[in-house]
């Protein structure tokens, strides 16, 4: 799965860096922007840990076009 | 204010006693309850009369929603007695975004990070002055914290604190009470921003946000020396009061759940977590408002231009609709989307930095003191003292 955070709705809360740094990062102005690429399942349950502690509802999961194909929906928050 | 109750008129009736300062926050839990379930948006005829919400996705709407819920004719019921609006919390975009831009670099999770070492040194020397086994940790700790990191963060003298901490009194504490002492105060402390932004109160530092309230330009022009003033005044009351109240609260839960206080001694990589957990309970800021422009309907109710709302985001952190089990305290939550710094546009500037300043005084206070309990029965809200008898690591 793939993460991305709205620029639009990011308002520098910064609890998904501290919960999952090694996805998201710190812009100069503090608002979040999430690595581009695969999320390594590692990784997962703390990218979903930050879906659901950030107070803007800013991060998306979008899943790839394999797990589609294997019926996982998309959740976007 | 106790326990608010049905009257005759039944839940509309008892929404009219809402009050979300100092005695009306004794009960806050039980109030949050029964107005979250039985009646989300109502009004209250406290301090001039207001509507409150209460519901987490109608306060997240709203806060995102700052056209239709302007912050610009303030945002505090009853007001705090500044002349002219604080910013860039009473403004709207785009020009709260461009003053927001001024601050965001030096708030930064990085950039409160140089500030570190200097806030442990500080509590380390608070704790380290704790003379007797009974201490009063509000005045002696809590409330000293925020006062330390606002003189570091704006380069000024700690000789000032004694007049810092009564501003802080007067203007917060004493506008239920006596408003002519509030204006005074809020006046005294605009005139020392004034004299602060002509560089004219001795011993003053340049720091990163002096420099950029000084340097930052906004629209291409420089701040107006009035714009300088408020912008001091804002990061003022907006980080001394709010943290203190937020560390007291939370050693005055901790104090009554040995337990939980315990376990925390023991790893205290679980404080970041457990902070979380007792700000969505112990929020510092009950509620701020908001001024309707244009005619809106949410959740069935009306608003109407000039309509002034308070958002109740201590009652938010309780919805049922977005946190599992809402009244019991779990500092493990990992679900926690709580709103104790706010949402939207006007997200609390320095929440890094309180951040910063609550744990790195819990890890302190934890590893010197791990056992405490309350001595004298006091209330969760506000920065009233707090007296606690400590039992030493004995290291």
């Amino acid at each position: 799965m793939k993460v991305v955070v709205s620029a639009e709705a990011c308002q520098g809360h910064n609890r998904c860096a501290e919960i999952c740094p090694e996805v998201f990062a710190i812009d100069r102005l503090g608002f979040a922007v999430a690595r581009s690429g695969e999320v390594l399942p590692e990784l997962t349950p703390r990218v979903l840990k930050a879906v659901e502690n950030c107070p803007e509802r800013a991060i998306s999961i979008i899943e790839s076009a394999a797990e589609a194909a294997e019926g996982r929906g998309a959740q976007n928050v | 204010m106790t326990q608010l109750q049905p009257d005759e008129h039944g839940m509309h009736g008892m929404a009219r006693a809402l009050d979300h300062h100092g005695s009306g926050l004794d009960n806050a839990l039980e109030d949050y309850r029964l107005l979250l379930d039985g009646c989300p948006i109502g009004h209250s005829d406290q301090y001039g009369g207001f509507t409150f919400v209460t519901k987490h996705a109608d306060i997240e709407h709203i806060s995102q929603d700052w056209q239709t819920f302007s912050a610009a004719q303030g945002v505090h019921v009853p007001p705090l007695y500044n002349r002219r609006p604080m910013k860039p919390i009473e403004t709207d975009p785009p020009i709260a975004l461009r003053y927001r831009e001024l601050l965001l670099p030096h708030l930064t999770r990085r950039a409160v990070g140089a500030y570190a070492t200097e806030i442990r040194a500080a509590i380390r020397g608070l704790l380290s002055r704790f003379d007797r086994t009974t201490v009063d940790v509000s005045t002696y700790f809590a409330r000293p914290i925020p006062l330390i990191t606002f003189a570091s963060l704006m380069g000024l003298p700690s000789s000032d604190f004694d007049k810092y901490n009564d501003w802080v009194e007067r203007i917060f504490y004493q506008r239920t009470h006596s408003p002519r002492d509030g204006v005074q105060a809020a006046d005294e402390l605009t005139r020392y921003f004034e004299r602060f932004v002509r560089g004219d109160i001795p011993g003053t530092r340049e720091t990163p946000v002096v420099n950029a309230i000084k340097t930052g330009s906004v629209d291409g022009r420089l701040l107006s020396s009035d714009e300088k003033v408020d912008i001091c005044f804002l990061l003022f009351l907006g980080g001394i009061e709010t943290t203190a109240w937020a560390i007291r609260s939370q050693l005055w839960f901790l104090a009554q759940r040995p337990e939980l206080a315990r376990w925390l001694a023991e790893d205290r990589s679980r404080i970041l977590t457990a902070i979380e957990e007792m700000l969505r309970f112990f929020p510092p800021v009950p509620g701020l408002a908001r001024t309707v422009t244009t005619r809106t309907t949410v959740r069935d109710h009306d608003f109407e231009p000039g309509e002034r709302v308070v958002l109740l985001y201590g009652a938010a952190n309780h919805d049922s609709d977005v946190f599992d089990d809402p009244d019991d305290v779990n500092l493990e939550r990992e679900k926690n989307r709580h709103f104790a710094f706010g949402v939207g546009v006007h997200r609390c500037l320095g929440s890094n930095l309180a951040r910063l300043e609550m744990r790195t005084a819990l890890e302190e206070f934890l590893a010197r003191f791990p056992k405490f309990r309350l001595t004298k029965e006091t209330s969760w809200h506000g920065i009233e003292p707090l007296w606690l008898e400590l039992a030493s690591q004995g290291r």
